[in-house]
């Protein structure tokens, strides 16, 4: 069976399994197309009117779209002006015309739903119904002392306009708070469309203001934050991060500041300017104070012996934690602090100024790999029979042997030493706990679940349960697979290494090579479990094989048939592949958004098989 | 040369499929159910094929599978014609997937072999195809089946499923052809040598 052939049947498997629910489905959606509250009396016959005038835009849109696709944009910005967004927990949406009225409210989640209840908000002033949303959501309990945060997003393609309506509200919520006698804290930004992020707030169902705001964070962070861990965070919890990450990043003067957002290169550009004002609150967590002590008391010293350097907020692992970095004359000392309990979560020290490494020194005076996991290991009180996976290796740098680097894993522990080439010195320490069990948030009081709003030390938005930040790192999952297929890692030669997401579970694919067997691994991210695994054995070569016509005429045989220059194409990729005792090219490439992929007899060129998608 | 003209052709009738939906999306956002119910007789076996891979049985597969249309309902107004209404489509659903894993997350695992993942009240299912899916669910890993189902089924190039799910384009190639080679060895018999 071909290929095609194969996915044909596939196709056809699915298209007679698919039930024909059009009947149920259309029934679901008598009711459902957001929620417009009616202001008007004779809103009958005005609402039949709009429908009129949309069917009559949708008619000659199958005319206009062809011309490139404009005429649905200017259908909806002709109606709407403004896009005004509200989010605490509960995330609603105004429409607004170009008079600053509602044209509509609609819900963006089932928290919201509850705020909107018994409002009749078309019409209405967008400041007025700003004071009513507020005025609803602390009736309800959304703003309290516990998370006093909400974002208030103005998306608009006449900048202008937007940031004035921007202040106009964030003034409007302050009064709102203020006359309620709240302490809240209010981000506040003015956005225009972007297709890619309204396509990735669809995506994880959140408003395109959240979205930006997690997009900015992220950008921010110099690559150690992800969209995907950020998403099921509130309001306050992305407040506090923001302010920790600009704060430092910008020295800004506390109380209300203009900080700048993204720079750098992603592929969401979200040129934003986040204005805030106010204090998120952590009135949740343990605090500032009670962070570096316990930071402190763990390492066995007092408040009056050790200079802080930071403390900042930060979320880590399914938590929101403090970061508490302090120095003694020797030892550099990081630590994270569970937010939520004061448990330690990680640790690291450093041993500072001028230490002796052995770097330089003869191979032959290293104390070798056995005492420098000996070392580490009785530095962490633990027997290497605990460990889940023991691993030590000479790092290198430039070329020239640096230090032992030892890495262990004891339970949900991981141990990351760097010990001295001629000394069994620890120079370097790193030890983290990872939150127990698949997708558990772990740190305590945190009860994650759309809809409970008012329970004391509940903090947590709903739902980031999905996904797991648990992460042993590249070489433990490297030495995991190496281990279940009992292989060296002389022996083998790795042909990928990478980090993925499956389903919300953070994976390791690692595919290895040793002798003609292909080994192909997938393992999780946060145990070091094989997920899965599969072993290729590949016939060597024959002996007699006559000849290997080689990489580049392998490449020029493919683009010759495709009619194409290699200046064309885009990710050329040339692989060897030893299939059924014949050596194999495959040639991959991309051609004007076309998919290339070429498999080539390498003893004589003939073109075995081809494709374009 | 021929396959070129092939692409060429298929490539057209792309573009015209794309404008299509996109013009349907527009009636959906119109409030038109007419457009919907187009909408879900084009669609449908792409949603429910994305869904299937993900949830990988048939019952939580047509939940989502409504789930999503009742989304687009709502959210049609949301999308820009600019885009892939496909990606957009399915990224709602693939969204949707998602959630029902979660949620199934919370309550016990089914054992994969214990279950049919096919009803047999299905009538329009013939044994072939049966043995394909049930082959396709439970040989082939979450990956692997999520990209030849997308790949087999709604039509959206590997650029664009390496987008959708997120992943570097390798991946899905490699990906790809792994399950293809995975669901020939469990169809036919033979090694994974073979080809």
């Amino acid at each position: 069976m071909t290929d095609k052939e194969l996915e044909g049947r596939l196709e056809q498997a699915v298209n007679h399994a698919v039930p024909d629910d059009l009947e149920e489905i259309l029934s679901r959606c008598k009711t459902q197309k957001g929620i417009v509250i009616p202001m008007m009396q004779n809103d009958t016959t005005s609402k039949r009117k709009k429908r009129w005038i949309s069917m009559a835009v949708a008619a000659c849109l199958t005319l206009v779209i062809a011309g490139g696709g404009a005429g649905y944009y200017y259908q909806s910005t002709n109606q709407v002006a403004s896009i005004v967004s509200l989010d605490v927990n509960p995330s609603i949406e105004l429409k607004v015309n170009k008079n600053e009225k509602v044209i509509s409210a609609t819900p963006m989640n089932e928290d919201a739903t509850a705020i909107l209840e018994g409002m009749e908000l078309k019409g209405v002033p967008v400041d007025v119904a700003m004071s009513a949303i507020i005025g609803s959501l602390l009736q309800h309990g959304y703003v309290d002392e516990l998370a006093n945060s909400i974002l208030i997003t103005v998306e608009d393609e006449d900048v202008q306009r937007g940031e004035k309506l921007q202040q106009e509200l964030t003034a409007q919520a302050d009064a709102a708070l203020a006359s309620a006698q709240v302490n809240g804290a209010i981000l506040a930004q003015t956005l225009q469309h972007s297709d890619q992020l309204t396509q990735k707030a669809e995506e994880y169902g959140i408003s395109s203001g959240k979205a930006a705001l997690i997009q900015t964070i992220v950008d921010g962070s110099g690559g150690l934050k992800t969209f995907e861990e950020l998403v099921g965070l509130s309001i306050n919890e992305l407040n506090l991060i923001y302010s920790s990450q600009s704060s430092s990043a910008s020295q800004s003067q506390g109380g209300e500041s203009i900080i700048g957002g993204a720079d750098g290169p992603t592929d969401i550009v979200v040129s934003n300017t986040i204005q805030t004002s106010g204090t998120a609150s952590q009135s949740a967590y343990i605090g500032v104070e009670a962070a570096k002590t316990a930071a402190v008391n763990h390492a066995g010293l007092s408040a009056s012996a050790v200079t802080f350097l930071e403390v900042d907020y930060d979320w880590e692992d399914g938590r929101m934690v403090y970061g508490v970095e302090f120095i003694t004359d020797q030892t550099k000392y990081e630590y994270e602090i569970d937010a939520g309990n004061g448990s330690v979560v990680k640790y690291e020290t450093e041993l500072r100024g001028m230490v002796n490494t052995g770097a330089g020194a003869s191979a032959s005076s290293y104390i070798g790999e056995s005492a420098a996991k000996a070392a580490a290991l009785n530095h962490a009180g633990v027997k290497e029979s605990d460990t889940a996976y023991c691993n030590v290796w000479l790092e290198y740098d430039d070329g020239r042997a640096e230090h032992y680097e030892v890495e262990f894993v004891v339970g949900s522990t991981k141990y990351e030493y760097e010990i001295a080439l001629t000394s069994a010195t620890v120079l370097k320490q790193e030890q983290k706990t990872y939150a127990s069990g698949g997708g558990s948030t772990g740190s305590a009081g945190n009860t994650s679940g759309a809809g409970n709003s008012t329970t004391a030390g509940n903090t947590s938005s709903a739902g980031n349960t999905g996904s797991t930040t648990s992460d042993i790192g590249l070489e433990a999952a490297k030495s995991a697979a190496l281990k279940h297929a009992g292989v060296s890692q002389s022996d083998a030669t790795f042909t990928k290494t990478q980090r993925e997401r499956d389903n919300g579970r953070l994976e390791y694919e690692i595919e290895f090579w040793v002798g003609t067997t292909e080994y192909d691994y997938t393992i999780a991210a946060s145990d070091g479990s094989v997920l899965d695994f599969d072993t290729d054995r590949h016939s060597a070569p024959a002996s007699d094989s006559t000849a290997d016509i080689g990489r580049d005429k392998a490449k020029s045989i493919a683009l010759n048939h495709a009619g194409v220059s290699e200046s064309q194409t885009y990710k050329m990729e040339v692989k060897q592949d030893y299939d059924d005792g014949r050596m194999e090219y495959e040639v991959e490439f991309e051609v004007n958004g076309r998919d290339y992929e070429y498999t080539i007899d390498g003893s004589d060129g003939t073109i075995l098989s081809y494709e374009a998608d | 040369m021929l396959m070129l003209l092939t692409a060429q052709t298929a490539e057209r009738h792309g573009e015209e499929e794309r404008r299509e939906l996109d013009r349907l999306l527009s009636g959906v956002a119109a409030g038109e159910r007419e457009a919907l119910a187009q909408l879900y007789r084009r669609t449908r076996t792409a949603v429910y094929g994305l869904a299937l891979s993900n949830v990988k049985n048939a019952h939580d597969a047509q939940d989502v599978t409504q789930d999503t249309f009742v989304r687009v309902w709502d959210s049609a107004q949301q999308y820009r014609p600019q885009g892939s209404p496909m990606g957009w489509l399915l990224a709602v659903a693939r969204n949707l997937a998602l959630m029902k894993l979660r949620q199934g997350a919370r309550q016990e695992q089914l054992d994969e072999e214990e279950w049919d993942a096919i009803p047999a009240d299905s009538p329009a299912v013939t044994p072939e195809d049966r043995q394909i899916l049930q082959t396709a669910l439970a040989s082939l890993a979450d990956q692997e089946r999520q990209v030849v189902m997308l790949h087999a089924v709604t039509g959206l190039k590997h650029r664009e499923i390496a987008t959708l799910l997120q992943v570097p384009l390798a991946t899905v190639l490699s990906k790809y052809h792994r399950a293809l080679k995975k669901l020939r060895v469990q169809l036919e018999g033979g090694t994974l040598n073979d080809r």
